[in-house]
């Protein structure tokens, strides 16, 4: 568990450090008070400021990262559709996913089904596996056949480097079935 | 503290994963361009004669190969090159760092493909050897050895792009 703790502090901060490397800007604003400005509208959620708010103050005090509004806004918005979705098909019956620590845990659980339920499509399991006929050698020198096993070891390779577009693919899903819209004078409002 | 160390791993694992995300990839092939062919020819090597009539194990190869290497010069047409990639590279890589990379050649005209041979690494796998002339920004015409992999899934050829350095999890 600690380890699995450490690894989640190491992965984060890389790639919370690459946004920020990616972006070069560093919002000087953490706002104290809590701010119900709507951020973004979806079928029974609002997100507002003060969410957003929660996982910069987050991050900037317990990482010393520091990334740009637009990404702590997508965080957020990520969170609430996984926190959503996850309280909906009754992921964990405990969680309310009302408070931070709630929809933190309720996304994560999501997030892993996520994974969990993934399945590439038989032409990108075909395709790496004739691509890359080096990789399946056998110690005699043969080619393993494209197996159950040998299907599951490129699942595992692809969700390896993949994690970040599957979960996309499950936001833009969600985005969809939870009629989600961004708000802000640049978006015409969120009605 | 436990919990609190409990709700902090699920927020960094959240943050982990959201900080990630970024266009994603479909296998779908976008309308025909129209695009310049870029002209072919069968030099071989020294010890490696080629009879252009039979260098081609499949006509459809050399289609494919003939479309991507004259759409790969084309600015803004990188979404059908994207395409032509092999499943598990679009399904692997960003198209926006695909954009990218492909993007940088633009300035480039490429002039012409002379062949030096084809090999056949495995089943429905080929790699050719090449030299792609092209005309830079500058005008001058530079010459540069190239070696392409191609790959037949499900009876439809598949550009094999590797590059360990830019797509090291792809190659």
């Amino acid at each position: 568990m600690k380890l699995k703790w450490l690894l989640a502090v190491f992965l984060c901060m890389f790639y919370v450090g690459i946004s920020v490397a990616e972006e070069k800007k560093v919002p000087d604003n953490m706002s104290v008070e809590p701010d119900y400005t709507p951020i973004a509208k979806g079928d029974g959620f609002v997100l507002t400021q003060n969410e957003v708010n929660e996982y910069r103050n987050f991050v900037e005090t317990k990482t010393n990262e520091r990334t740009v509004e637009k990404e702590y806004r997508r965080v957020a918005l990520m969170v609430r559709l996984f926190a959503e979705e996850g309280k909906a098909i009754g992921i964990d019956p405990k969680e309310s996913g009302d408070t931070f620590d709630s929809r933190a845990k309720l996304c994560n659980l999501y997030a892993e089904k996520v994974i969990k339920d993934y399945k590439p499509d038989d032409l990108v399991i075909e395709s790496y596996y004739f691509s890359n006929p080096d990789k399946f050698k056998t110690e005699s020198g043969s080619i393993k056949p494209l197996n159950d096993d040998t299907k599951k070891e490129i699942r595992e390779i692809v969700i390896k480097v993949n994690s970040k577009k599957i979960h996309n693919k499950a936001v833009e899903q969600l985005k969809q079935k939870y009629h989600v819209r961004l708000c802000g004078s640049d978006k015409g409002g969120c009605k | 503290m436990k919990k609190f160390l409990s709700a902090l791993n699920i927020s960094l694992t959240v943050l982990m994963i959201s900080a990630l995300i970024s266009g994603c990839a479909s296998f779908s092939v976008p309308e025909e361009p129209k695009f310049k062919k870029i002209p072919m020819v069968y030099a071989g090597t020294q010890d490696i004669k080629i009879n252009p009539d039979t260098f081609w194990i499949d006509s459809e190869l050399k289609k494919t190969f003939e479309r991507y290497w004259s759409l790969r010069y084309v600015r803004d047409l990188t979404k059908v090159s994207f395409a032509m990639e092999t499943p598990y590279f679009q399904e692997m890589v960003d198209e926006e760092r695909y954009n990218v990379y492909i993007g940088s050649a633009w300035q480039n005209e490429p002039l012409e493909i002379s062949f030096q041979k084809i090999t056949k690494d495995a089943d429905n796998l080929y790699s050719f050897v090449f030299t792609l002339k092209l005309k830079v920004a500058n005008g001058e015409i530079r010459e540069v050895s190239m070696s392409d992999q191609w790959v037949k899934v499900r009876g439809k050829w598949y550009h094999v792009l590797r590059d360990t350095l830019i797509f090291p999890a792809a190659s």
